[in-house]
């Protein structure tokens, strides 16, 4: 336990509780929810909009339905959410990352000039608009929110070649005779594919933001099924006197968000760190 | 001499080139012509600047050529491409200076020899696995090393694997890029001596590239001594250091001795 | 007295793996006005005993020694202090001592202000003759310029010069040379001389190249495996050495052999840095090892000012 205080810092252990919990809940969520059929949709129309108390601990909504339950079970939506669009990003960009940074030349200058053209839009912006071209609903949120990030996994991953691609043991497998794929396979892949993939973990948490923010637009999952950006949207109409509908879910997008920030920079910390330990 | 020489460069211009609006740069090396026969050593000495590494790195074929010509084994080097390069590399074993950044940090020793051989089409099986015992035990590097990596080498140790990767596939010229110019005085003495060893026993023609040319004196048959892009001395390595042509050579030679 | 006098120093390093033991016994008396080379391969502790001359050790190492003085002062506790005042440090490449961004005359500048205080015309006149005095040609030109724009041999003179203007007379040269041609290394080599016979200065050569040694040094002292084994004049080490260690890195260079025979190199390698060593550090790797080469710290053998560490009589040489 102190190791890892040692490693991370408090606030970085603290934030990698939190996503663990955020992991975990999202996991057990029928068995941890108090009403877990209220969680998936069903009406509770008689217990409408009460504030927090003991049977409710959040409050509920505008169905009766209680909102600690509700968020338990948005929980699942929003984690998918996440590492779905990130592992689209990385889908898209990290093979045109590889390509540009390995081949050079043309091929790269093509790719990035491409990169740049969706670089060039503010990416919520630019989500929002796929969306909305693409329509509401669980799989359009996630291409839209993918299409506009995988610009910096590519930008990330070229990076990360061009200097592998100058290695001095890069350059002896090709004097050895060694052929493109295989160099690509053997030394460039596994090199680039670990710091990438721990940045998309970490990438998870602004994802889901980016998600959110989506459904509070009324861009993103349908209800029923629990959204926290969508039920942050459908609690605007009862705030301030509600306040619970909207804040509670809010809240929690809050938290989580900052806990993955958090995480990320702790860890990046440690990296750099640990690299000046060893310089 | 029957056979051809294994190595024949002929009036090799080499020219970096400069900005748009800027005047055309002197060569980096300018019109050099050697031959490198078969079973012998050549070794190439200059300084920074001199253009051995240029030379070197077109030999090699990571540099393009302005004019003339190279000649491996009788055939013209320089026109081969893609493919036919690509396998036609195998005949040149190649060496750098420092073996913890040539040799792949992750892999393990008997990857890095296996290397290789799978990419040349050999497959995996007990007759690989005995090659590289094979080219392990040549270069004085005991069994248990197959499963280490680079970084638990010592400096000479790296290098030796080093060596043994160029053997690999078995081919008839060795070129070595200052391969002793990382290691203590004492390395060096037992790398050269490997070297001398494994040129007998495997019919090697080796270039030897380095700035040190004591060292180069010792082993080499043939000498080439560079300065500024030009070849300022070429032949055999007792007239040389004998009756050194330039003043150069002989103020490089008399470093050390009051 | 000697300027610089060290008698049995010892650094260690401690790690989660043991104590590493950089410098075991190295002594040292270097005298006003000389050139003393201190030559070694890889891990002998050339390097760090250096340091410790300057306060530079890492953090944690520990240091003791039986004598360790600077002109009668005591270094044990704040080598640190003469550091940049009468102790000077020459690395090995020089691109990495001067600050990429900034003037060559901006850095002579920030030195020179740190030791005297001048207008600032005579700090540029004071930075132009410390330049010239190293040999520069054209003092005003390096002054404009940037450290890329300037070779190798031109970095490492101004090095020198900034060291010349913190008014040191003592400098560590560490590897001066290794990073530039032997052409370039040699009239660095003789720079170091001149001004060593110009402003009585001192100098500390560490390297691990023969040449340089012979080159430029008064004297010598050789390291193996953190213990000084050899000491004596340049002369008398280098034709004549005493310990079997500088009789065998002699006659592993390459120009030691004829030309196409087998170098004779030595055998074995050296000590781990954790092990601890009973008796001679060299006893396992020595042609002429008796049984009680390791079993007993070899005692001192003398002929006039050469001395080294032996267990086999003078006359064995």
């Amino acid at each position: 336990m102190t190791r890892l205080v040692q490693r991370l810092g408090w606030p970085g252990t603290l934030a990698l509780a939190i996503v663990v919990l955020f992991v975990a809940v999202a996991l057990l969520a029928p068995w941890i929810a108090p009403y877990p059929a209220q969680g998936a949709g069903t009406p509770n129309v008689l217990a409408k909009l009460s504030p927090p108390s003991a049977g409710y601990w959040l409050g509920t909504d505008h169905l009766g339905r209680d909102i600690l339950s509700r968020i338990i079970y948005g929980t699942r939506v929003s984690l998918t959410n996440g590492m779905l669009i990130v592992a689209f990003s990385l889908l898209i960009g990290l093979p045109v990352g590889l390509a540009a940074g390995y081949f050079g030349g043309w091929v790269d200058e093509a790719l990035m000039r491409g990169t740049d053209i969706f670089l060039a839009f503010p990416a919520l912006l630019l989500a929002v608009l796929m969306a909305a071209a693409l329509g509401p609903g669980f799989l359009n949120s996630i291409i839209a929110v993918a299409v506009t990030w995988w610009p910096w996994y590519a930008r990330l991953a070229r990076a990360e070649v061009l200097v592998l691609r100058g290695q001095p043991y890069v350059e002896a497998a090709r004097l050895a005779g060694v052929s493109h794929p295989r160099i690509i396979l053997r030394h460039i892949l596994p090199a680039t594919g670990r710091p990438l993939t721990v940045q998309a973990a970490l990438d998870v948490g602004p994802a889901l933001l980016t998600a959110a923010a989506l459904s509070f637009l009324g861009l993103g999952v349908l209800p029923p099924t629990a959204d926290w950006g969508q039920m942050v949207d459908a609690g605007r109409k009862f705030f301030p006197d509600r306040w619970w509908y909207s804040a509670m879910p809010g809240l929690t997008i809050f938290i989580v968000a900052l806990a993955f920030s958090v995480l990320g920079d702790a860890l990046r910390d440690r990296r750099q760190g640990a690299r000046h330990a060893s310089a | 001499m029957s056979s051809d020489p294994i190595l024949d460069v002929d009036t090799l211009v080499i020219r970096y080139r400069a900005g748009l609006f800027a005047a055309r740069p002197k060569p980096a090396v300018n019109g050099a012509s050697f031959r490198l026969e078969k079973g012998e050593t050549l070794g190439i000495v200059g300084e920074s600047g001199s253009g051995k590494t240029s030379l070197l790195r077109a030999i090699l074929r990571l540099l393009p050529v302005e004019s003339g010509s190279i000649r491996l084994g009788g055939q013209d080097w320089l026109a081969l491409k893609g493919e036919a390069l690509r396998q036609h590399r195998q005949r040149i074993g190649v060496v750098s200076q420092n073996p913890f950044l040539s040799l792949s940090p992750r892999l393990t020793i008997e990857d890095i020899l296996a290397e290789p051989m799978l990419a040349a089409g050999a497959r995996p099986g007990s007759a690989m696995r005995d090659r590289i015992a094979g080219l392990l035990s040549d270069c004085g590097l005991p069994a248990d090393f197959l499963g280490r990596r680079a970084r638990e080498l010592s400096g000479g140790q790296a290098q030796r694997v080093a060596i043994a990767r160029a053997l690999a596939l078995e081919p008839g010229l060795l070129i070595l890029d200052e391969p002793t110019s990382a290691l203590d005085v004492s390395v060096q003495a037992q790398i050269l001596n490997l070297l001398s060893d494994l040129k007998e026993s495997r019919s090697l023609s080796i270039l030897f590239v380095t700035h040190n040319l004591k060292v180069v004196a010792h082993i080499s048959d043939t000498l080439l001594v560079m300065r500024r892009g030009d070849v300022i001395e070429f032949g055999r390595t007792e007239d040389v250091i004998h009756a050194p042509a330039q003043a150069y050579t002989r103020e490089l030679l008399s470093f050390g001795r009051k | 007295m000697p300027l610089l006098d060290i008698r049995n120093l010892s650094v260690s390093i401690p790690t989660p793996d043991g104590d590493v033991h950089a410098v075991r016994a190295v002594s040292l008396e270097i005298e006003r006005g000389e050139i003393h080379g201190v030559i070694g391969e890889s891990g002998c502790g050339k390097t760090m005993t250096g340091m410790a001359v300057l306060g530079l050790v890492p953090k944690g190492a520990r240091i003791a020694a039986d004598r360790f003085h600077f002109d009668g002062e005591d270094l044990s506790d704040h080598a640190g202090r003469l550091r940049g005042r009468r102790i000077g440090l020459i690395s090995q490449d020089p691109a990495a001592a001067l600050n990429p961004v900034l003037s060559i005359a901006r850095q002579m500048d920030d030195v020179i202000r740190a030791h005297r205080s001048l207008p600032r015309k005579a700090r540029r006149a004071e930075a132009a003759a410390l330049l010239a005095a190293t040999g520069l040609p054209d003092p005003e030109k390096v002054l404009k310029s940037y450290p890329h724009q300037l070779s190798g041999g031109m970095q490492q003179r101004v090095v020198i010069a900034q060291a010349l203007a913190t008014g040191a007379d003592f400098l560590i040269a560490d590897e001066p040379t290794t990073a530039l041609d032997v052409s370039v290394g040699a009239q660095v080599l003789d720079l170091l001389r001149r001004l060593v016979a110009e402003r009585g200065l001192t100098v500390l050569m560490i390297t691990h190249d023969m040449d340089v040694i012979a080159e430029a040094c008064d004297r010598a002292t050789v390291l193996y495996a953190g213990r000084s084994v050899e000491t004596g004049p340049v002369a008398g080490v280098l034709k004549q050495p005493g310990h079997p260690y500088t009789r065998a890195l002699l006659a592993a260079l390459p120009d030691a052999a004829p030309p196409g025979a087998r170098l004779a190199a030595i055998d074995g390698s050296i000590p781990a840095p954790r092990s601890v060593i009973t008796g001679c550090a060299f006893a396992a790797r020595c042609p002429q090892a008796m049984p009680l080469c390791s079993a007993e710290p070899p005692p001192e053998r003398r002929r006039d000012a050469h001395r080294w560490l032996c267990h086999l009589p003078e006359d064995a040489a």
